[in-house]
């Protein structure tokens, strides 16, 4: 032992980073969505971008191949379709009023998918993968059609604020049930969350169907009541009666701020990102670790819900089984989200970005000659599909990208992603 | 933008010039050929069902009329005003909405195009919010294409067989159906009972087929399917268990030997004569156009060349009396 | 051997990332048949140098020769082709396929037909482990065998591919003492037969033992090269830090005061319901460190996991200054004054995505300093955050860094900071220097020693006896479950190593 003094700010520590492996929270065995979520990590806001580019092209390459048709004459065609030409000031006269309509429909959508693609995102970022936004998004709308019409004589704030309220929380109770089954049991996310939305799609099947309690008293078919005039939200952009915008666009921004400021600047947010980056070590930090699991994935619940009363009060006024049916833009959710990066501002981008591939891609939209409406229908869901398809397969970006770089004889790696020890 | 569209439709017409399109020519339309915009609902194109038949039905008139037509595909509910508006402010002369789905949707864009005459399949133009004049219902006894479904299926089981069908959803066109096949069913042997379930669904052909095979166990010996593409299942289900399949809407004896007929619902003989009446100028909106056996709207396809001739004219001759009227009161709601 | 011709040959390596130079001009060689250490602490460049030399890095500048011939070397089956072997510190192997599968495999695709001749395989490993006595069955699956065996597939994978030259990167990090000592004979029965072999370690010991010649890299540069009889443990130590280095803790005797942390009959289960800690008592006191010395798996992590509330206690009292828990939460046991540096920091310690602000506030983010009404005030987390890394000299990041960026042992001090400066009564620390390098070792165990000496209760749990011997003031060995002895700090490594493995039992110790 010597007695020598220890020389006390001399320690040679180099600061080159450590390999950062990622935490797999001892307990629970990595989940989709952790190890989606290392994905997402590797590659900033440049990776997004290429994975939407390259989808586009493929999905060109697909036009090409199948009609023959010049690919950007086609998006050429998607974009004015969805209507943000508007944004264009030398779009004029009949060209604009026709591009006002679009971008009304447009943004309707993207009201709907923003809240969808925060439900995932939101319980993603507390890593877990929250596949039930499509049920949230029906029980949300399911009560929302219900309060909506069936208590009429409320004064007209009242009755919409009550049936947002209301058809938000239906999201947010059913979410809750699978957070509630994660925190207690250990019972999957993905599992439960399928399988609640299978029940909300039964219930509301039972509920507006023929003799249902929900179903409307005055026509034999299976749709419920209108929503009252009193539960419906104002329009402030195009003709109320031909679906124009309703003000849920400015619900939905408000929620992406909401995200954003829960998530990083209060003490819930912290909690729910700790959780979802590494379970254990929020666990010896003494964060009540399936509280937050619950808390996540009914706060999840809350803007699926939230976008299903929205789209009941602001221009679908009525739901039918077949609505109840077919209805996915609780899935779409999912892509919105991926695409996102599970930020506010990606959900909201990506949102925008699906809202107008959409309703860019609708039969109404393209010419019929140039582009046959089966095609029309099928290409949207070809580019959806590849979109998924290439955020899944980010690391392959990545990985072309740096090959790119080393065929250009550049030095430089990313070290975090590849320097070892 | 209007006025590029016109520009775009005469360069269009202008180029088809040589067909008979512009020889026809509409009611103090002077040359120009009557545009008409066919929206379908969520079904989409190759349902298989009506909006597959209503696309038939609209080719026929391009083709015999000469009318120019759009097809506009509803993805979604929320496909469906914009559809209606952007097809009647586009200047169409007739929009027709496939299926009763859209009927709110007709309701709310029709009085704001007074000038456009619409048509709506499925739905009775009274039952519209508003009872626009400019609608006009496209509708179908459906139960009257059932009974003769039913009856050829009781007379070729036996004494206390059973007979069954298998309904997508429950709304009031398969409901029709079933109502009418059950009383045919009875009618021609009361000692045959029946037995009647749901899928839930008119795409996905694994659950009909479920729905079939629990009837079949319980000794159905005829299935009738009312569930378009679903419906395809329950007769696979019958070739499988070697008992008789009753097709639906359009006819579906190619589909083998096992299907004993089809109930037709010509939702392109509807399609076709709306069109027929916008051009020859005598479509009135404001009231329903009823198809039926005697209108030949609906009825049987073709008969199983095993079934006996002899039962055969006995079916015929139903089909007669049901035209003349002298069997009616057909039951079209199922109990 | 000092005249054998080099195998391979580095001449003025260097290699630049953004911000940093990894490589300076470094200069290696390696001779037939030697044992060439390459020492460093993490981050000085020695995993870099030795990715520019398997083909994975493309260096800025210099030449590699092999066998005197200049080769260009642009992926890992370059080098393989040069007869240039690697065995990472992370297994590349196949758990669900046998090790012969996991070898043959592992060979260029383009030899067709090798699934067809698993026979010959077979044969064929057996035949290179039995020259090299790497004993390993050649048809066990990967998932069954041991950690040390698995190492010896991947040496043999890299034999079998024709290798002459084997890196071995930090091979003994993941291996028992028993299990390096085999490794070592492997080394020496390779060495023997011709293979040379290039052996990274930032342990002085084990490089003593096993190297022909040592060469040292700082901060990216080569500071020395030297043979093994000229070396001592303080000497390359010195040049690794490059100042003088305490590899002895320097300390007064204890004194030990009030017992702040009593522990009484604790039995605790395992995550399969077994039981693994079986009545274990002991007392600290303030002002002493208490060290645990046990073979990994009797029971430590379980005790730890009791006393802090992470891990449900079966039966048993645990006393924090007095106060009696009993199913205490993570939040209780923290709030009645225990610090935990976890064992591992990566799973438990930090929250690697978080930045340092957010890791430090990590038990106390919804405290008044940090938040008010659940609204997180985060320039109070980065403020606080600033003066506790200037405090514990944490490099390498400010603040908003994300903690994943910093090696390891500026990890380890962030996470020394946030329990340290919570004031706790009782500090546990588990393995408290894993995978650190030797200036941060230093750094940890001094800080530890002038913890105690400010009051506080520690609890020391370790795998090396080393740390216990020169920590603790009392030793407690703990081996299934039960505490089998009490020795005092100048007890012998044999005392204690026979006691570790169930050997010698003393009298139970009542505290």
């Amino acid at each position: 032992m010597s007695e020598q003094e220890p020389e006390r700010r001399e320690l040679a520590e180099p600061d080159t980073p450590e390999r950062a492996e990622h935490p797999t929270g001892g307990d629970y065995a990595p989940s989709v969505a952790a190890r989606l979520a290392l994905f997402q990590r590797a590659g900033g806001i440049l990776t997004p971008l290429l994975t939407a580019v390259v989808a586009f092209f493929v999905g060109g390459l697909v036009v090409l191949v199948t009609t023959g048709k010049n690919p950007l004459r086609t998006y050429e065609a998607i974009f004015n379709g969805s209507g943000l030409n508007w944004l264009f000031p030398w779009v004029r006269g009949e060209e604009r009023f026709l591009a006002g309509l679009n971008l009304q429909q447009t943004l309707l959508l993207t009201t709907a998918l923003i809240l969808t693609g925060l439900a995932v995102a939101f319980a993603f970022r507390c890593g877990l993968f929250n596949i039930g936004g499509q049920g949230q998004y029906l029980a949300g709308a399911i009560v929302a059609v219900w309060v909506g019409g069936a208590l009429s004589g409320l004064p007209r704030v009242a009755h919409v604020v009550l049936a947002i309220v209301i058809g938000a929380l239906a999201g947010a109770v059913l979410a809750g049930i699978a957070g509630l089954l994660k925190a207690t049991v250990g019972a999957h996310e993905v599992i439960t969350t399928i399988m609640l939305n299978w029940i909300v799609v039964w219930i509301g099947t039972y509920a507006f169907g023929l003799g249902g309690p929900l179903q409307n008293e005055t026509l034999a078919v299976p749709i419920s009541e209108d929503v009252a005039e009193t539960a419906k939200l104002p329009v402030f952009w195009g003709d109320p009666l031909l679906q124009g915008l309703h003000v849920g666009l400015f619900v939905a921004l408000a929620a992406l701020v909401a995200f954003w400021i829960v998530l990083n600047r209060t003490t819930l947010g912290y909690e729910v990102r700790a959780v979802g980056f590494n379970p254990e070590a929020a666990r010896y930090g003494g964060i009540n670790v399936p509280r937050n699991y619950f808390l996540a994935m009914a706060i999840s619940g809350l803007f699926a819900g939230l976008a299903g009363a929205l789209d009941i009060l602001g221009w679908q006024f009525r739901l039918s089984v077949s609505d109840v049916q077919v209805s996915a833009l609780g899935f779409i959710g999912i892509a919105v989200a991926l695409l996102g990066r599970n930020t506010a501002i990606g959900v909201g981008l990506s949102a925008l970005l699906f809202g107008a591939l959409l309703n860019g891609t609708s039969t109404r939209n393209l010419d019929p000659e140039v582009f046959p409406p089966e095609l029309a229908s099928n290409l949207t869901l070809i580019i959806q599909g590849l979109v998924v398809l290439f955020v899944g397969a980010d690391v392959l970006v990545l990985y072309l990208w740096q090959l790119r770089r080393r065929l250009r004889g550049r030095s430089a790696v990313p070290p975090r992603a590849e320097a070892a020890t | 933008m209007l006025a590029t569209l016109l520009a775009l439709c005469a360069l269009l017409v202008a180029c088809g010039g040589e067909d008979e399109a512009a020889e026809t020519a509409r009611e103090g339309g002077g040359g120009e050929a009557v545009r008409v915009a066919l929206v379908t609902d969520i079904g989409g194109l190759d349902d298989k069902s009506f909006n597959f038949l209503a696309n038939q039905g609209l080719k026929r008139a391009r083709e015999e009329l000469g009318v120019e037509g759009r097809v506009l595909i509803s993805r979604s509910p929320q496909d469906y005003v914009p559809n209606l508006s952007s097809a009647a402010q586009q200047g169409y002369d007739l929009v027709i909405a496939v299926g009763f789905l859209m009927s709110e949707s007709v309701a709310t864009v029709a009085p704001r195009f007074p000038d456009v005459d619409f048509a709506i399949v499925d739905f009775p133009q009274s039952g519209l919010k508003g009872k626009p004049k400019n609608v006009r219902g496209l509708l179908f006894k459906e139960q009257e294409a059932g009974y003769l479904a039913g009856y050829l299926a009781g007379l070729s089981v036996e004494d206390g067989a059973t007979v069954s069908s298998v309904g997508g959803q429950k709304i009031p066109p398969v409901d029709h159906y079933i109502a009418g096949y059950q009383a045919g069913a009875k009618a021609a042997n009361p000692s045959v009972k029946t037995l009647n379930g749901y899928s839930q669904d008119f795409v996905d052909q694994a659950k009909c087929k479920e729905v079939a095979l629990t009837q079949i166990s319980r000794g159905s010996k005829v299935v009738f399917q009312v569930a378009g593409g679903c419906g395809l299942g329950a007769l696979d289900a019958a070739k499988q268990r070697d008992v008789w399949g009753i097709g639906v809407d359009a006819d579906q004896s190619n589909l083998g030997e096992h299907i004993l007929t089809s109930a037709l619902k010509k939702v392109d003989v509807a399609v076709f004569e709306a069109i027929e009446s916008v051009q020859g100028g005598t479509f009135q909106g404001g009231a329903d156009s009823v198809f039926d056996v005697k209108s030949g709207g609906v009825g049987l396809g073709k008969i199983s060349a095993t079934v006996p001739q002899d039962v055969a004219d006995e079916v015929e001759d139903v089909e007669r009396q049901i035209a003349d009227g002298e069997i009616a009161n057909i039951p079209d709601a199922v109990k | 051997m000092a005249d054998a011709a080099p195998v391979l040959e580095l001449r003025g390596i260097t290699k630049r990332f953004p911000g940093i130079v990894a490589n300076d001009a470094v200069d290696f060689d390696l001779r037939v048949a030697e044992v060439h250490a390459l020492l460093g602490e993490n981050g000085a460049g020695k995993s870099t140098l030795m990715n520019v030399l398997y083909g994975l890095y493309h260096p800025d500048e210099g030449e590699i020769l092999v066998s005197g011939k200049r080769a260009r070397i642009h992926s890992p089956r370059e080098a393989i082709e040069l007869g240039i072997g690697m065995v990472h510190q992370h297994f590349m192997l196949i758990p669900v396929m046998t090790v012969a599968e996991n070898i043959v495999l592992a060979t260029e695709p383009t030899r067709a037909g090798v699934l067809l001749n698993y026979a010959g395989a077979v044969e064929r490993v057996r035949e290179i482990s039995d020259r090299f006595g790497l004993a390993v069955d050649p048809n066990a699956r990967i998932e069954n065998i041991t950690v040390g065996q698995q190492q010896r597939v991947e040496i043999l994978k890299a034999l079998y591919r024709g290798a002459d030259i084997l890196i071995l990167d930090e091979p003994t990090a993941v291996l028992t003492p028993q299990e390096a000592g085999e490794l070592f004979e492997v080394i020496e029965s390779l060495k023997s037969q011709g293979k040379s072999i290039i052996f990274i370690s930032h342990k002085l010991n084990e490089v003593l033992e096993i190297a022909d010649r040592i060469s040292v890299l700082r901060r990216g540069k080569m500071v020395e090269t030297c043979t093994r009889e000229g070396a001592t443990e303080d000497s390359l130590a010195r040049a690794m830090v490059g100042r003088e280095v305490l590899l002895r803790v320097d300390k007064t005797p204890a004194r030990p005061a009030e017992p702040l942390l009593e522990v009484e009959d604790v039995r605790v289960l395992d995550d399969r319901g077994l039981e693994a800690v079986r009545g274990v008592s002991l007392a600290v006191r303030a002002g002493e460190i208490l060290g645990i010395a046990g073979v990994d798996g009797n029971g430590q992590s379980e005790l730890i996991d009791a006393i802090t509330g992470l891990r449900r206690i079966d039966s048993g009292r645990v006393r924090v200054a007095g106060r009696e828990f009993e199913h205490a939460s993570a939040r209780q046991m923290l709030d009645a004054g225990i610090g935990h540096i976890p064992e591992d920091r990566h799973r438990r310690g930090l929250v690697l995505d978080f930045t340092l602000a957010e890791n430090i506030a990590l038990h106390d983010y919804a405290e008044p300093a940090s938040s008010r009404f659940g609204w997180l005030f985060p320039r109070r987390l980065i403020e606080r955050a600033r003066r506790l890394l200037r405090e514990f000299d944490v490099r390498g990041g400010a603040p908003e860094t994300r903690a994943g960026a910093l090696s390891g042992g500026n990890q380890q001090k962030v996470v020394i900071a946030r329990e340290v400066s919570r004031n706790p009564r009782v500090l546990l620390a588990a393995q408290p220097t894993r995978g650190l390098d030797v200036g941060a070792i230093e750094y940890v165990h001094r800080r530890l020693v002038e913890e105690r000496d400010k009051g506080r209760a520690i609890l020391l749990i370790s795998l090396e006896l080393d740390e216990i011997l020169s920590l603790a003031d009392r030793i407690l060995v703990i081996y299934e479950g039960r505490i089998v002895g009490e020795y005092p700090p100048d007890a012998s490594e044999e005392e204690l190593g026979v006691a570790m493995t169930g050997g010698g039992r003393r009298e139970e110790v009542a505290v």
